[in-house]
């Protein structure tokens, strides 16, 4: 699915500012993989899920993202494959406020250009799959944490990308509702999803197949 | 993208009302004082149709109308008398004009209807009596010149407070001082409330007179202006005053317009750096936000420019048509230049707060 050779990621190079948050990461993730992406904060994990999910193309080294050599698209390209190919879950949900639950999950289709006429029948079928199907019409202010995080997950989903960023998609919520988004993203690898999640917490990094440590910039072991 | 347009819009429709209730106080705030303007207009187009470009105002101390008798007689000017009000010009017009230095400084001109009367204007009359004038009445006048005289006029027409338009007389006697080159006014110094027909004194010469006048010390602080170029510097004041009200009216629209476009940068930084993170181009953000306010700012302005044709009560195109193309050009350019700003504001703001997002995780 993607190869990430020698990454090196500095903030404000030549600065006197200048962090060098990765120092030459090695990985490769495979299809239908789930790997959990653990390590102490300021590690560097959010700046690798930026770097996975093509939000920056501005680092060294060389990350091929299906067959297609990230660094050498343009910004145009960029935003296609984070539209079409990738599904991100953020840490604060990144819901848009003032908007429906069925509106949410449809906006990577609000952002692109063509139409699908299916749209409002997958996205009920979205949020019945996740269990938030009684509050399509609700608007998002009204959620818990639990349900907004499913929301959060449907609308990943709605283009049906094969890989799934999430970036401590549990970080928010009670131990509960963690288990059960987990089992949600266990459910969705089942599927042939594949899907990479940043955390903190050993139980969500238990159910995946491999944990990958960083420390420092650097892998510490898969 | 219409979707996500119209959410932006739903959220910032209290703005977009603020704004809109904004530019509106604005225009008629404009427009007011425009208006106010216009009799100042009229009364320069008058001291040209009564052919008084040479009247010459001098401002004295109150009691000095002895004085300026003696003067008058040293130096061969006529003396018109005191409560010298008016005199009539030599095409028969009745002119009764008070020519205080800061006259049309301290007095407030306020519109009421200049609706131009049926009967054609004959005369203009300019009073400090505000409101003293009103519309459909018959008044008698009486003019102390040389030879004493009396009008009687019916107001056809109100400018304002202090201007009225008025019927011809029948009996117009065909002139008093039609001859004279120079008209001097001296209006005694007073506070508008004290200010009485009896404070102003007529006197008549020329410009030799004039200059004689001006030689007395006891006048030393007398103002001396001919009336042809106060009228020059008052016509310059007016559209000066023209284009800096245009200008303020402009900038303050530009001022909202753009404070609105940034407030809404603000409120939607976090929206784009979603947007951005689940495949919108930069492009695309700076879009969305640019069609979220092009089209309420083009409906206030459009708005704006529909009252200004539209209300006639208060139409400013009509009597200075160049300085309002010039301000509604200027708010034109800022409108654009801001748009411009907010539009490259926008498109540099989904990456800058995305990074804020991920930086407020560690
Ligand atoms: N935009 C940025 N500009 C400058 N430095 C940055 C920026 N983003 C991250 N950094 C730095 O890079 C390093 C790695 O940051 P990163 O956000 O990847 O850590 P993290 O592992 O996600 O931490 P956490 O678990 O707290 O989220 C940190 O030292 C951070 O200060
Ligand atoms: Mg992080």
């Amino acid at each position: 699915m993607l190869i990430l050779k020698n990454i090196v990621k500095i903030y404000n190079a030549q600065k006197t500012n200048e962090v060098r948050a990765l120092r030459g990461v090695d990985l490769e993730i495979k299809d239908g993989e789930i790997l959990a992406i653990m390590g102490a904060s300021g590690s560097g994990k959010s700046t690798l899920l930026h770097i996975l999910g093509c939000l920056d193309r501005d680092f060294e080294g060389e990350y091929i993202l299906n067959g297609k050599n990230i660094k050498q698209l343009s910004q145009k390209e960029l935003a296609m494959i984070r539209n079409n190919e990738i599904g991100i879950v953020l840490q604060n949900f990144g819901l848009i406020e003032n908007m429906s639950v069925a509106d949410n999950i449809a906006v990577p289709w609000y952002i692109g250009r063509e139409k699908d006429k299916e749209l409002s029948k997958k996205t009920a079928e979205l949020a019945e799959k996740l269990g938030i199907e009684d509050k399509l019409k609700t608007d998002i202010s009204e959620l818990s944490g639990g349900q907004k995080q499913r929301v959060a997950i449907a609308r990943a989903l709605i283009k049906t990308p094969k890989l799934i960023l999430a970036d401590e998609p549990t970080g928010a919520l009670d131990k509960e509702n963690s288990g059960q988004i987990t089992e949600i993203l266990a459910g969705l690898n089942a599927e042939g999803y594949t899907i990479v999640i940043v955390t903190h917490d050993p139980e969500v990094a238990g159910r995946c197949q491999s944990v990958v440590r960083i420390s420092d910039g650097r892998v510490e072991g898969k | 993208m219409r979707r996500l347009i119209k959410s932006n819009i739903s959220d910032r429709f209290g703005a977009y009302a603020g704004l809109a209730v904004m530019l509106s106080i604005m225009f008629f705030v404009t427009q007011y004082l425009l208006g106010g303007l216009l009799p100042l207009r009229h009364i320069d187009l008058a001291y040209r149709r009564m052919g008084l470009e040479n009247a010459v105002s001098v401002t004295a101390e109150a009691g000095q109308g002895d004085l300026i008798k003696k003067y008058c007689q040293k130096t061969g000017g006529k003396y018109l008398g005191a409560s010298f009000i008016g005199k009539y010009t030599a095409d028969g017009f009745a002119f009764i004009q008070p020519v205080e230095r800061d006259y049309f400084d301290n007095l407030n001109y306020r519109i009421k209807t200049r609706k131009s009367p049926e009967t054609g204007y004959s005369a203009v009359v300019v009073s400090s009596l505000g409101g003293y004038y009103e519309l459909g009445q018959t008044y008698s006048e009486t003019l102390t010149g040389r030879e004493a005289a009396s009008i009687e006029f019916t107001v056809v027409g109100v400018l304002s407070d202090d201007c009225v338009y008025i019927t011809p007389a029948a009996d117009t006697p065909s002139s008093v001082v039609s001859e004279q080159e120079n008209y001097i006014f001296i209006i005694v110094d007073e506070s508008d409330e004290n200010f009485s027909r009896r404070n102003l004194y007529g006197a008549l010469g020329n410009d030799e007179f004039i200059s004689r006048l001006n030689n007395f010390e006891d006048i030393q602080h007398a103002e001396r202006t001919s009336g042809f170029e106060e009228n020059r510097s008052l016509r310059l004041e007016i559209s000066g005053l023209m284009i800096v009200l245009a200008i303020t009216s402009a900038a303050l629209c530009a001022a909202g317009i753009m404070s609105n476009s940034l407030l809404s940068m603000a409120q939607f930084r976090r929206k784009y750096a979603i947007l951005f993170t689940l495949g919108a181009t930069r492009l695309k953000c700076a879009a969305i936000q640019l069609l979220t306010d092009v089209i309420p700012h083009l409906c206030a302005i459009a708005v704006y420019l529909m009252l200004t044709i539209l209300l006639k009560e208060f139409n400013i195109l009509k009597t200075t048509p160049e300085s309002a193309m010039i301000g509604l050009l200027e708010m034109f350019l800022i409108f654009v230049f801001s748009e411009v700003l907010a539009f490259l504001a926008a498109k540099q703001m989904p990456k800058i707060s995305a990074e804020e997002e991920e930086n407020a995780h560690t």
